[in-house]
Parts: structure tokens; sequence; C-alpha cells
């Protein structure tokens, strides 16, 4: 393991507003209120209202440390809301941390939900260039990859028909496809390899253990234990907004495990 | 605020938590955890340090290095918010660097405009011819504004272009960002590219007029062999109005789309407020009637055709007060009468278009990290 880390989390903090009432009055009725309440969200103004309000914030991320090592194929696995998914919104930069500080080297690719960047009116093939961009290729990139794209997609003929006339599984495996071909210095992987039929989904497999020979880092957030096992040597295990594990992925799967075991048991 | 509560420091400098993940034994992260704090309330007890000792050897568990705590617990004692600087070098050159995006998105806005309508790019054409019309019929055969030495609807359509340019950049603004949610919420661009995006797509559409109204102003001087609308000297200022109207369009159409984020009411508002500066510019009559002076030998002055804003202040500061109307006055002065713009007013648009677009780029950027979290 090289002594470079990629990705560092320094002390992350990330807090989100969830609405709700403010404490005492709620202004959100007033013009006033609602500017005030606009300049908070936005930054422009801290009025010191929203810190102590815990029913109007919630914590997403709390001081949450760890780097990644070139190479590493980390998984992040945790409940729902845990902050699984913030974890990787911050590293590709979509959103800040309220305080610390996250640090990428490299480009960073994401391999997220595909319905973001596909636009239903237009084609098969003019969605690969537009994916691809959004993705961060560029257009000489993905005219290289655009037969092996449309080939791993198993499109064929309805490359030029458009999206909105195509079955969901064919819309999936047109992103999925363009993600794919994507080679970032760290790939982030949002639970989307639950897409597609059986074979498909082998394929994306195949893909990823493909990259993960060649060292790709990759981050990887799942409920899927086994594919996270498979696929990841390390494990991180959040759980509300804290770190609860972060070790070797046997063994932070199984006190995974062990703890949904253990709440189903309580309740 | 009870002290038992608060959440324990973590005891590890940065980035050395995750080193060592390999599994450092309870007992010597309890050590750890003695030396870096000072309450010892904080930290697992003796017994729940045994159990877990126990339960590690067992099963080489990796164990949580304090106890769990749960998130109502951070409000007590959250950490200040960061500050973050805005480096405008470095967001231009990070705009730069995914211009290849911006020709796409571009791309994709042109084409899904245009799509499934049967006309497609013929209504950026007719969407100002129509105009052109209904402003002769209101305006020259109705009101009866006249314009010396030049046909109604050659004027009329100079303006109506560029301000096709102007309004249609900052109505695609308005939802620019919001349209783009999406994306926004999960992948990383910078985010100005889509008002920009606006702005571009938008000039696509101007293109095409541009070149119907400058065939329209030939077709007329030719035809109607007047040497005012002949190809002249003064059409070389061109390029200098457009870059001064760019400025100011970019600045409005960044503005426009980030506060939609935060407040839809644009969605209403502003179209209402394009209405207003449509009628209270110069784009359909000459700018002389609201200010006096002379326009192609012609002088606009009482007791015939009194000037709308008098011969006081506002006459005077007008040309100044609105940064559009040198803009689409000097359209119509280099293209329809030979002549240049008003330079001091333009001067005046140069200014608040650069410098506003330059407030609004840096403010645009101190905000837009937040448009993931808030749309």
């Amino acid at each position: 393991m090289s002594s470079e880390p990629v990705v560092v989390f320094d002390h992350v903090w990330k807090r989100f507003h969830i609405g709700g009432k403010r404490k005492g009055v709620n202004k959100k009725g007033t013009l006033q209120g609602r500017l005030q309440f606009a300049m908070e969200r936005s930054g422009l103004k801290d009025t010191g209202q929203s810190g102590s309000a815990s029913t109007q914030n919630i914590w997403g991320l709390a001081d949450v440390s760890f780097d990644i090592q070139d190479g590493e194929a980390v998984g992040i696995i945790g409940p729902n809301g845990s902050g699984k998914s913030t974890t990787l919104k911050l590293m590709s930069r979509v959103t800040y941390p309220w305080s610390g500080r996250v640090e990428t080297k490299g480009r960073v690719g994401s391999l997220i939900e595909i319905k973001s960047g596909i636009h239903p009116e237009l084609t098969g093939r003019e969605n690969i260039y537009l994916y691809g961009t959004i993705l961060g290729l560029t257009r000489k990139d993905i005219r290289t990859r655009f037969d092996e794209i449309v080939e791993f997609a198993e499109l064929g003929r309805f490359i030029d028909t458009p999206v909105k006339r195509y079955s969901s599984g064919m819309e999936v495996r047109l992103g999925f496809s363009v993600a794919v071909h994507l080679e970032p210095d760290i790939l982030l992987i949002d639970e989307v390899l639950s897409v597609g039929d059986e074979s498909f989904q082998r394929r994306c497999l195949g893909r990823m253990d493909e990259l993960r020979q060649k060292g790709q880092t990759i981050v990887f957030v799942s409920h899927v234990l086994a594919d996270v096992k498979r696929l990841c040597s390390r494990v991180i295990y959040l759980d509300r907004a804290l770190i609860r594990a972060d070790g070797p992925a046997d063994q932070v799967v199984e006190l995974y495990l062990s703890d949904v075991a253990a709440k189903r048991a309580n309740a | 605020m009870d002290e038992t509560e608060r959440v324990p420091a973590p005891p590890s400098a940065p980035g050395e938590a995750s080193q060592d993940f390999r599994a450092v034994s309870a007992r010597e992260r309890r050590a750890e955890y003695v030396s870096a704090t000072a309450d010892a309330s904080e930290l697992l007890t003796e017994d729940e340090v045994e159990t877990e000792i126990a339960e590690e050897e067992a099963t080489h568990r990796v164990v949580p290095r304090v106890k769990p705590r749960k998130t109502e617990d951070l409000d007590i004692e959250p950490p200040p918010r960061q500050h973050y600087a805005v480096n405008i070098r470095n967001d231009l050159r990070e705009l730069w660097a995914h211009r290849e995006l911006g020709y796409t998105l571009v791309e994709r806005d042109l084409r899904v405009r245009y799509k499934q309508a049967v006309l497609g790019g013929v209504w950026a054409v007719v969407q100002p011819l129509v105009l052109m019309v209904l402003f002769t019929v209101v305006f020259n055969k109705i009101a009866k504004i006249t314009v010396p030495g030049v046909p109604y609807a050659a004027f009329s359509y100079t303006g109506l272009v560029a301000w096709g340019f102007f309004a249609g950049s900052i109505g695609y603004g308005t939802n620019a960002v919001l349209s783009n949610a999406s994306i926004i919420r999960k992948i990383y661009c910078p985010r100005e590219l889509f008002p920009i995006t606006s702005v571009a797509s938008s000039g696509f559409d101007y293109l095409i007029s541009l070149v119907i109204s400058v065939g329209f102003i030939l077709f007329y001087g030719f035809l109607g062999s007047r040497p005012n609308l002949h190809p002249g000297i003064t059409w070389f200022a061109f390029p200098l109005v457009l870059v001064i109207l760019l400025a100011l369009m970019t600045a409005a159409t960044l503005f426009v789309s980030a506060v939609t984020v935060y407040f839809r009411d644009t969605r209403y508002g502003i179209p209402l407020l394009l209405q207003i500066l449509l009628y209270g510019t110069p784009v359909a009559y000459p700018m002389e009637l609201l200010t006096g002076g002379t326009v192609n030998g012609h002088t606009f002055a009482c007791p015939e055709q009194c000037p709308a804003l008098g011969a006081g202040f506002f006459a005077h500061a007008y040309p100044y007060l609105n940064p559009l109307a040198p803009v689409i006055d000097g359209f119509h002065r280099i293209f329809l009468y030979h002549e240049w713009p008003m330079w001091g007013p333009l001067a005046s648009a140069a200014v608040i278009g650069f410098g506003g677009l330059m407030l609004l780029y840096r403010w645009y950027k101190r905000i837009d990290r937040t448009f993931a979290d808030v749309i």
C-alpha cells in the first residue's frame, strides 16, 4: 500500500436542513422571515438562530475522519440515512462540509443514479455524448470508446431511438455503460450495481473486478454486503452520521450484521 | 450544559485514525483515550472495555473506539461553520476546463428545444418577426410613431432581435439551475455553466435572427435606395456594443438563475419585469421620443413631439440609468442612421455590465456550494 492518501477526510461535519419549526415564532410566513431564512440557507448570513434549533438541522456527518490510499477499494455501509451518500457527495464536491477538510487527489468520477443527466427526448447516441461529458469524459474519449459503450449496453439498432421509447432496463444499461467506461483516478459508486437483469449485473461486477485489478481506487456504497465484501478489502461502517467502525471488510461487515441482528432483537 | 453529555474530542491527529484500522486492541485505544481526554466519564468504562476485549479476542472484530453517540448529542457543541474563500482565478480556470461540457449542454438545449417542433429552428426567426409585425401595427399604424428616414419595420426588427437575445437568455436562465437539479444534486461541475449555457443557447437564436435582420436592412436600403441603410463604417462598432450587451445579460442571467434556487417567485416575477423593461427601453421606438434630441437629422422637441421624460434631469439621466437603453439604441444608430452610439451612456452601460458581472460572479461562486443542499 502506498503512503499517499488520495482521499482525506479530516474531522468532517456536514449539517442538513430538514425544515420544521423554528424555535419560538415561525417567521416563514412573513416576507422578512423568508428572506432571513433564505439568507441563512444560502450562507450569506448566519443569524445565530439556526445553531441551536435541532428541530431544523441534523448532522449528516459528524466528526468523520479517514483517508483512502491510492489503489484501495473501500466500501461504505450503514443503515439508511447514516451518511453514506453524503460522504460520496463530499468527495465529488457536489456539496461542501459544514466544517472540516475534504481533500481528493486526481480526477474523481461518480457512478451514480443513472437518471441524472440523461434526457428522454434525445436519442441513445446523443445521450451517450451528453451523459459522458457530464461525467467528465471528453468528446474524444467518448468517440473512441463509442462502439465499446454501445456493445456493453447491448443497444444495437436502438441507438438512434429517443431514450423515452426505451424500456427502463435499456435506459439503465445505457447510463451505466457510459459510466463504467470512465477512467478516473478515484471512482465513486453509489448503489447502482443493483440495476439491470442478472446477466447485466454480472457483467458490471466483472467490469468492476477488472478495474480493481488494474489498481483503480474505488469507493463503493451499497447495501448488498456480498458485493461490498467481494469488491472491497476495507469497509467503513457509518451509523447515524458517525463512523462506527473502519477496518477489514469481513470484520466490519460482521459487526454491521450483528448490529442489525441486535436491533431486530430489541424491536 | 451537562458536562457528561459532552461529545468527546477525537483522540488522534487528523489522518491517524484510519491508518491504524487494522485493529488496535481495545486496551491500547483506551490508553490513548485517557491521555487525550480529561473527563473520564466520556470513556468506555473498565467493564465495557473488558467485555470488548473479550469480544474482540473471540472474533477479531473491529470495535468502535468511543461510546456510540447519538446525533442529538452532537448539537451540544457543534463546530463553527467553516467559511470558504472565493478564488476567482481558480474558478475561471475550472470553468474553462469544463468548456466541453458547456458545448454539450448548449447542444442538448438546442436539440431538445427544437426536436419535436415541426418548424424547428424556424421558431428562432418567427418569434421576433411576429413581434415586429405586432409592434408595426400598434406603434406605427395605430400610435403613429415614425422614425425619420427608416421604415418602422426595419427599425423595430433591429431592436427586437437584440431584445430577444437578452430576454431569451434571462428567460432560459430563470430555470437553468433548477431544470438541471438532477445533475447538480449528483455530479460536480461549475454551477455557473448552466446560466452561461442559457446565454449561449439564446445566442444561437440571436445569430439566426441577426442575419435575417441585416438582410432586412440591406433589402430596404438597396430596394428603397436609402443610403443610411447601406453598409457603413459604423457597422464596425457592432462587436463593441454586442460585448457590452453580453456582459449585461450574463450578469442578469447569473443573478436570476441563482435567485430561483431560493425563491421560485422569479418564475412569475421575471417575465413581468421583462415585459415592463421591453416597453421602458427604446426597443421599438427611438430613444429621442423619451429624452429628446436629434435622430437622423430630425429633431424631437416641443411643441410638436414633446419627449416623454421632458427636458429635465430624468431626460438626461435616463440613458445612464437604464444600461440596456444605450445598447439597443446603439444597434439602431450603427445599423440604421450611420451614427456612432452615444458614447457616454454606453460607457456607463459597460461599467454596469462588467462591474455587475464581476460582483455577481463572485456572489454566485460564494453561494453555489450550497445549491446541491438547497435545490
